[in-house]
């Protein structure tokens, strides 16, 4: 990964801000720089996504879109291009763009089409602009001219939880929904946990790993979107298990360890295990899995409005929590037709509800983002 | 007491209070009157997500027998302050609210916690106290007086209203002079039930509060797994109505009862209890985890969770262990053929009370004491539902009185009147 901005990588970034706005007016969920894992034995090895956008459809599948940009003319552009195949297939994106400065599109036709890529030069973003008709001077949220800023507030968890950081950048992407949904709650509190750190870089942690939380729920809903309302509850207290033969296994684990632990005390010293049986075993449901099931049952029941969720909280994140402003609602509702604000404000403030209710905000975030919606415009 | 156990004994006093002319258990009863009425509500509109309109409000309210005047002063803002939803207004006039309920034991809790936040009077302790205490078992006057500690004058007016309301009650037996108990609990049986409380003994009170517990923490055990030892005291208060049970009978005619402890019992017909309809599902699925032929159960609420859903597969014994579930419209039976022969496909009669008693078979099932229900929360979740208002609700007569005064009521109203005029 690249750390110092040289010309060329400004003009890398302007390139991945512009597609991200490009790719936000479409309806996609964006974000820079994604890096990819690579697990060797020896090491490591990273590699980026410049662009990776999501998009969920009305049944809330995901369509995954990335994008390689490339300002110089140091690689060879078919190796870049059998480069984001490779990625393509790894991370099941069913769209590929790939962006230089200095290329003839044509001459790549063929070997991108067989790729399923689509390749652009530059200059004719500009022409993409007019098209979609996209205001080229309005850079906001993740692709806001902040984005620095972000990037460093993010980066100092390095010092604090690198944990938290790599999932937040790396390894979410490559979990399924539930286990996303699973870690990010518990990646939240242990950002609350983190001692000496400036509450307002915190804020902005916390809703930047909300914004991704709330992505994660509503492709989570999917699984119980086509339920009866009387199955969703179990689907979604086990799902967050990896389903109900996962979370029988762990039971019958959690019992037998029981069993071997509570025989041991009486044997040894005489006394009763001070827990009973039922409250060890039933501990491995998570606390928060039934707002998690009310916060669903909200998502299924207005599916269109939910669709707007995780870019309301991105845009808070990013306008309202890190830049002090306000979000349009112009912004967030872009390519959602039909969704009226005073919805999408209301499952935003149902996640938010959610994320109080299991203790993943503390009052200070939550004061942040309450006054956040207050300062929504239309 | 912990937070949710007020709470529940709120709604039940709230409950018993319905229909019953203004006086001054108003004041000595409003806090619990409010806490208990907000609870029904809450758990009312619960998942109904969106905006409900002022109508609909108020007739969720009416349905619930709640003024609507309250909902909207009172009801609703305690829930936004709660974090449980948006007041929408224009100018002074309600316009809606935005739905956040959290679950059952949230509401519980957090209402309990609103309870001891507004200040309840002596006798809001007191009667919530008492109520608690009684659910298990009754206890001589002399032992609640100590255990709830109130002065004579507060526990006069608690019992009055307890009384008149008929969720205490007091009576001699052959070696104390007054005992009180809880008669709410069972309404349809009181007689029958005080004449088997009357013959017992202190060791024998104190020994059917612990039975009562262990049916609480495990309901609809069988009965031939309860302690031996206890197996007289058990047969009598099962004999004569103390423990409720639920009856399976099998292909060999032997008949398996699994036990409950009792619970509150707000409607005249005992058809109409939507707690018999809960215990007759538990005992079911009790049934099938116990002594079952072909195939025990080893996770009943799982069972409860398919049986609702109409998920379960077809089965032979299926006729035999849901007779009881059928014969009151709680599921119905398709006969269909499966490669071992004739076996029984189980579909859930899916009507609010029905889903009603599911709710609470569950909570049952979870261990967790039911919250008191009536066919009132299944009106409410009608009209929330289906949009409609069945007016049959109307016609069940509670077994309330329609005036709740204490006896000093009227010198009371004298002297503060007095005060006033001074």
């Amino acid at each position: 990964m690249k750390s110092a901005l040289t010309p060329s990588s400004e003009l890398d970034t302007d390139l991945k801000l512009r597609m991200m706005r490009y790719f936000w007016s479409l309806g996609y969920f964006v974000r820079r720089n994604v890096p990819v894992v690579e697990t060797t034995a020896a090491k490591s090895q990273y590699t980026d996504i410049d662009v990776l956008g999501v998009k969920l459809d009305q049944e809330f599948n995901s369509c995954y879109a990335l994008c390689d940009c490339k300002s110089g003319i140091t690689d060879g552009t078919r190796e870049r291009l059998f480069w984001l195949s490779g990625v393509m297939k790894y991370f099941g994106a069913n769209r590929g763009v790939f962006i230089r400065t200095q290329m003839i599109p044509k001459k790549y036709m063929d070997l991108a089409e067989r790729l399923g890529i689509i390749t652009i030069a530059a200059d004719q973003i500009d022409e993409l602009e007019r098209s979609y008709s996209i205001d080229v001077h309005k850079f906001v949220g993740p692709f806001g001219r902040e984005y620095v800023k972000a990037d460093t507030i993010l980066n100092s968890l390095r010092q604090q939880d690198r944990g938290i950081l790599e999932y937040l950048r790396t390894r979410y992407w490559g979990d399924p929904p539930y286990l996303q949904t699973f870690s990010l709650m518990n990646k939240c509190k242990d950002l609350l946990l983190i001692q000496n750190v400036d509450e307002d870089n915190r804020v902005f942690q916390v809703a930047y790993a909300l914004s991704m939380l709330s992505l994660s729920v509503v492709r989570f809903a999917r699984q119980v979107l086509f339920m009866p309302q009387t199955d969703r509850e179990e689907v979604i207290s086990l799902g967050l298990l990896g389903g109900r033969t996962d979370y029988l296994e762990k039971k019958e684990l959690m019992r037998n360890f029981y069993d071997f632990m509570a025989t041991e005390i009486e044997k040894r010293y005489k006394s009763k295990y001070p827990v009973s049986q039922k409250a060890f075993t039933e501990n491995l449901i998570p606390g928060y899995a039934k707002y998690l099931a009310d916060l669903m049952f909200g998502i299924c029941r207005q599916p269109q409005a939910a669709l707007t969720l995780p870019r309301m909280i991105d845009l808070l994140a990013y306008e309202s929590v890190l830049r002090d402003g306000s979000v349009s609602g112009k912004d967030v509702l872009g390519a959602e037709a039909g969704v009226s604000l005073e919805d999408a404000v209301r499952i935003a403030k149902d996640f938010l509800t959610f994320a109080k209710r299991s203790g993943v905000t503390n009052a200070y975030v939550e004061h942040v983002l309450e006054e956040a919606f207050k300062r929504i415009t239309a | 007491m912990d937070n949710p156990n007020i709470t529940s004994k709120a709604v039940e006093i709230s409950k018993c209070l319905i229909g019953a002319a203004p006086g001054m258990y108003t004041h000595d009863l409003g806090v619990t009157r409010e806490i208990g009425d907000a609870a029904r509500l809450a758990a009312s509109i619960r998942r109904r997500g969106g905006t409900m309109n002022r109508e609909t409000i108020a007739a969720v309210s009416t349905a619930l027998k709640i003024d609507s005047r309250l909902t909207e002063t009172a009801l609703l803002p305690l829930f936004e302050n709660l974090g449980w939803g948006e007041v929408k207004t224009k100018g002074s006039k309600l316009e809606g609210f935005i739905e956040r309920v959290p679950p059952g034991e949230d509401i519980l809790s957090s209402l309990g916690k609103s309870w001891w936040e507004r200040d309840p009077t002596a006798v809001d302790e007191a009667s919530v106290n008492a109520l608690s205490l009684l659910s298990k078992r009754p206890y001589a006057l002399d032992a609640l007086v100590s255990e709830i500690g109130v002065n004579d004058v507060e526990l006069g007016r608690t019992l009055d209203y307890g009384e008149q309301a008929r969720y205490l009650g007091r009576f001699g037996s052959e070696d104390v002079r007054e005992i009180i108990w809880a008669p709410l609990y069972w309404a349809y049986n009181a007689e029958k039930v005080q004449q088997f409380l009357q013959k017992q003994r202190e060791p024998n009170l104190l020994a059917i509060g612990h039975l009562a517990q262990e049916l609480r923490r495990y309901p609809g055990k069988p009965r031939e797994n309860m302690d031996q030892s206890k197996a007289p005291l058990l047969g009598s208060g099962i004999w004569w109505g103390f423990f409720p049970t639920g009856k399976v009978t099998d292909r060999q005619k032997k008949v398996h009862e699994y036990v409950f402890a009792s619970t509150p019992q707000f409607e005249a017909d005992p058809k109409s209890d939507i707690f018999e309809k809960a215990r007759m599902i538990v005992s079911c699925l009790r049934h099938g985890q116990y002594s079952a032929e072909i195939t025990k159960i080893r996770y009943p609420l799982f069972l409860l969770e398919k049986l609702r859903s109409n998920q379960m597969k077809p089965h032979s014994y299926a006729d035999v262990q849901y007779a009881i579930l059928v014969l009151n419209g709680v599921v119905k039976l398709e006969p269909t053929e499966r490669w071992y022969g004739k076996s029984w496909k189980v579909t859930f009669v899916n009507t609010p009370e029905n889903e009603l008693a599911a709710d609470m078979a569950e909570q049952m099932l979870k261990g967790e004491e039911p919250v008191a229900n009536t066919k009132e929360e299944a009106e409410a979740r009608k009209i929330l539902t289906e949009g409609m208002y069945n007016y049959s609700a109307e016609q069940r007569k509670l077994k309330t009185a329609s005036k709740v005064a204490a006896s000093d009521e009227y010198e009371r109203l004298l002297q503060s009147v007095g005060g006033l005029a001074r």
